[in-house]
């Protein structure tokens, strides 16, 4: 009951703050004249009676006031109207507040951008049960990590006590054709032993995971959906559990549907399926090609399982795995998540630095900005002071006259960081992993909230000192006559600007080092040449599977596609350089009885026109031909890489060596070495084996033509149906796009680390004008007098500039050393050139004397343009 | 005597509560009333009145609206929330204890 009025009292106190105003104005007004009615009934004149009776009330505005003190929420109304007040200020000077706003903008947006992708990438705890239990396993030989064979699964299965469960992913995705129920569809499926789900623990949204024996062949036809196929494909239907569906031309059942957001091992997945273990892949000399993928035992650290597992490879020595394991072979166990941002930890890790430094700079900005400000209005700040405010009021509306910038500003940043991020997600390099966790999350939030409370905490720091120090005398004495007023501010400002300089200088050194770099990746000869092929890929199913059909079907694709008008010639490849990879090892015979073996060898199966369409250069001997087929003596083509390592010297071809299947194969050709894995590093040589001799399923037709290639892929999809109407085809790429592909990562961290430089570039700009034009506009009267007294005009400019370039050089000082260390941390991400080069870190410092120099002639001229009859008549 | 808050926190508000105990009052009324009834021995000073006013009814004691004072002019009018009338008897009871003991203490002392 009570606090309902006490409710009502609040509310009108708080939100009716003007009704209880009036209403407490009215009553002491009618107190007034109700005392002098009394006094007049007592017989007094009514002139007298109105004055006694107001004497006798007292000041009603200090009772008024004093009600409104007491009253909740006073502070708050009070802030209110400071933020109103700084409102009117910024709209009283527009260029200020775009300024400063823009700054806030800038900073807090391209901080809340990165951010959130590294937060998302790099911080985010993986989606699964206790991830920081889950490590991969590699096998390493020398700086090589290779994919591990079942038979290592097998042996490190041997260690219970270590690894508790170990879980095993075919290191590429298969293509199985879905047909029935509409359009023959290709699924993109994981190969994975049946105890991935329980190791990483997930469970399904529907139905159950695989049984442990359902990697059994026969008992294997069993299929998981993921939440996307089962939504596009099966309508969401809940009933699709324990449906038979056509894979591959065999009934599987469908037994589970995953949750949208399992995304493993890569993103974009149709479906699960069992990876059946051959019996082969368990003997000594099989072909490395899981991922595994292990949950630590309980109370087992990292390090304690990468001692157990280096224990492991040294037990079985060269004993074990004769092929792989010369060489110092070992196991590399790393924490899952380290594992899968490896590749883009140095970069992000570059990224958030050089925002966090932009951040800085535009905070010192911002401070100077608004100190600049202040000192404007130190006088005002004087007055009110002598007039009784206190310095804790001044502080607070020091604080609360910033916030209408902030606030602008911050929403402004949060809004470009929302866009740049979904931009971002939307358009990122291909394999830039765990992009699905890329969002606005609460810790992405709070860090913004910090951000702004930094920001707002520099709008404001400089105009509390102000109110602090504000002292009336010294403030009326430094507006009339001296002229070198408020020195100790002028030397923050000026620091401040240092300070500006000394982070944009490593900002512009790295953007200039990846500029350079992808300068240099651009130049690398890849080996190939890219323009005017098409691609595109498919998989051979059904009847042409078999290897005579298979070598057959590919002939005809081949002379189907070759006899398109503007076709100069077409192959098929089983993978496409920059794409696809599968290794083998292999034994160099380089005297009859003395064979070398090199293990981790980039192995692909090509149609005689494979060097000539993709521009591989023959450096000696032949490609293959039609000959070349299972009924004649096997053949090899091998790179220059691998000819030198086997045959320094001498002739390769003519030479044997030993395949896959242990075939030893004659050496028919030597080609140019083809960089396979990308631009920026380049492990393995290759062989290449004929179609005819080894065939393979999966394929890519790649095409040179004449015509753009844009131009060329509906000829020839039409010819490749010709052949056959049911051959589905997929990635139609040109190969520069697949180029650019491998290089769109390092592209987008330069185009970042440029645009930030730029930033940081233009904000020193603007802090060394602000500055410099300060000086001159308190100076004026310094220079009239100076002209007056002989000084030329050149000379009045050479002073300003040099205030401006001077604070340059002493930033310039302090950046050099913050360069040498931010570019030595870069040192992973430079490609072609030296981190410490200081023609480099020079040229940056170079500019940003030129730029400061720039900066500061507009003042200097204004300087210099100073009629000193004017400026020493004023005042 | 002329700041009475100064003599015992919170004798202002129980002086105001007792006074719109019985009728609605205004603020002038309810100044001249405590004068009345002391006998011209406390004198409310306007400056504590209207805020110890504000705090009483932001307290949810007393409550006001605007009606016609007997000169006919518009005032308003200040009465006792039913929990504020609960509240004076219960700080009366109190307030006789005390003063009770008290002038014992002084006459016996």
């Amino acid at each position: 009951m009570r606090i309902l009025y006490q409710v009502v009292a609040l509310f009108r106190a708080v939100f009716r703050s003007k009704d209880v105003d009036a209403d407490l104005a009215g009553e002491m007004r009618f107190h007034v004249e109700r005392e002098a009615e009394a006094n007049v009934a007592r017989g007094m004149s009514p002139d007298t009676a109105h004055r006694l009776a107001r004497l006798k009330f007292g000041s009603i505005d200090a009772t008024q006031e004093q009600a409104r003190a007491d009253r909740p929420g006073a502070g708050l109304r009070q802030t209110l109207q400071d933020i109103r007040f700084g409102a009117r200020l910024l709209g009283k000077s527009p260029a200020f507040g775009i300024t400063a706003t823009a700054i806030i903008a800038l900073g807090v947006g391209a901080a809340t951008a990165i951010f959130s992708v590294v937060y998302g990438v790099m911080l985010r705890p993986l989606p699964y049960s206790e991830p920081s239990k889950l490590v991969t396993i590699w096998l390493t030989r020398g700086d090589a990590r290779l994919y591990p064979s079942a038979a290592d699964a097998a042996e490190l299965r041997q260690l219970p006590a270590v690894f508790k469960d170990i879980a095993l992913v075919r290191s590429s995705n298969a293509n199985v054709s879905l047909v029935g129920d509409g359009e023959p569809q290709r699924l993109q499926s994981a190969r994975v032993s049946p105890n991935l789900f329980s190791v990483l623990g997930v469970a399904p949204t529907l139905g159950r995971v695989f049984a442990m024996d359902e990697d059994e062949a026969g008992r294997d036809r069993v299929v998981i959906l993921s939440d996307a196929l089962w939504r596009s494909r099966f309508g969401a239907d809940r009933n699709v559990i324990g449906r038979q569906i056509r894979l591959d031309g065999a009934m599987s059942t469908v037994i589970g549907v995953m949750p949208s957001e399992f995304q493993y091992p890569t993103t974009g997945l149709d479906a699960w399926i069992p990876a059946v273990i051959e019996p082969g892949e368990l003997a000594r000399t099989a072909v490395n090609n899981y991922r595994l993928v292990a949950r630590l035992a309980p109370n087992v650290t990292l390090d304690h399982a990468r001692r157990e597992a280096t224990a492991l490879a040294n037990r079985l020595g060269s004993s074990y795995h004769p092929v792989a394991w010369n060489e110092g072979a070992g196991f590399s166990v790393d924490s899952m998540l380290d594992d899968a941002i490896r590749a883009v930890r140095p970069a992000l890790s570059l990224l958030l630095g050089a925002v966090s430094f932009l951040l800085l700079i535009a905070c010192v900005n911002l401070s100077n900005l608004f100190g600049a400000r202040a000192t404007a209005r130190s006088g005002e700040f004087a007055v009110r002071l002598a007039l009784g405010a206190t310095r804790s009021r001044l502080i607070a509306q020091a604080i609360a006259e910033a916030m209408p910038v902030i606030l602008i500003g911050g929403v402004l940043g949060v809004l470009v960081a929302l866009w740049a991020v979904r931009a971002f997600v939307a358009s990122a390099p291909a394999g830039l992993p765990r992009l699905e966790s890329v969002e606005l999350s609460a810790p992405v939030v709070a860090y913004s909230l910090a951000l702004l409370v930094i920001t707002g905490l520099a709008a404001s720091i400089a105009p509390a000192v102000q109110a602090w120090r504000s002292d009336f005398t010294t403030v009326t004495k430094d507006g009339s006559r001296s002229s070198t007023a408020g020195r100790g501010r002028t030397v923050a400002r000026r620091i401040g600007v240092a300070v500006q300089i000394a982070f944009a200088l490593p900002l512009l050194v790295g953007a200039s080092l990846l500029i350079q770099s992808a300068i240099e990746v651009g130049r690398v000869n890849l080996g190939f040449n890219p323009d005017h092929v098409a691609t595109l890929a498919f998989e051979v199913r059904g009847k042409y599977q078999s290897e005579p059909a298979l070598a057959d079907y590919y002939a005809r694709l081949v002379a189907a596609v070759r006899a398109l008008p503007g076709v100069t010639s077409a192959a098929i490849v089983n993978r496409i350089p920059l794409v696809g990879a599968q290794t083998n090892t292999i034994r160099l015979e380089k005297r009859a009885g003395d064979a070398s073996t090199e293990s981790y060898i980039d192995s692909r199966t090509v149609t005689p026109e494979y060097f000539a369409t993709l521009g591989i250069p023959i450096i000696a001997g032949r490609t293959f031909t039609d000959h070349d087929d299972a009924s004649s003596p096997g053949v090899v083509v091998i790179d220059e890489r691998v000819a030198r390592t086997g045959w320094p010297g001498e002739q390769a071809v003519g030479k044997r060596l030993q395949g896959p299947g242990d075939r030893w194969c004659t050496i028919i050709g030597v080609v140019g070495h083809v960089r396979t894995t990308g631009h920026e590093v380049d492990p393995q040589a290759q062989v290449y084996w004929s179609t005819r001799q080894w065939g393979q399923t999966r394929a890519v037709l790649a095409v040179r033509g004449q015509l753009a290639t844009s131009a060329l892929f509906p000829a020839v999809v039409k010819a490749i149906r010709s052949v056959n109407s049911e051959q589905s085809v997929y990635d139609l790429r040109s190969m520069n796009d697949i180029v650019g592909r491998s290089l769109a990562q390092r592209r987008l961290t330069t185009a970042l680390m440029v645009g930030f430089g730029g930033i940081a570039l233009l904000l020193a700009a603007v802090g060394i004008y602000g500055v410099v034009a300060y000086g001159v506009t308190q100076r004026m009267r310094e220079f009239g007098i100076r002209v007056a007294l002989g000084a030329t005009r050149p000379d009045v400019t050479r002073m300003v500039i040099w205030q401006g370039t001077s604070m340059a050089v002493l930033g310039s000082t302090v950046g050099f050393v913050l360069a040498i260390i931010a570019a030595g941390m870069m040192s992973n991400l430079v490609y072609g050139v030296a981190p410490r080069d200081m023609s480099n870190i020079f040229g940056a410092a170079a500019l940003l004397m030129i730029v400061a120099a720039v900066a500061s002639y507009v003042p200097a001229r204004r300087a210099a343009g100073v009629d000193p009859g004017v400026t020493l008549r004023a005042e | 005597m002329t700041k009475p808050t100064d003599l015992v926190q919170g004798t202002l508000d129980l002086l105001i509560m007792r006074t719109i105990a019985s009728e609605e009052l205004h603020g002038w009324a309810i100044a001249q009333r405590i004068q009345l009834l002391s006998k011209d021995v406390l004198q409310v000073n306007q400056g504590s009145l209207y805020p110890a006013l504000q705090r009483l009814e932001r307290q949810g004691w007393i409550t006001a609206d605007w009606g016609v004072s007997e000169t006919n002019r518009r005032a308003r009018f200040y009465r006792l929330t039913a929990p504020g009338r609960r509240r004076l008897e219960q700080e009366r009871a109190d307030w006789d204890r005390l003063s009770a003991a008290i002038s014992l203490v002084m006459r016996t002392a």
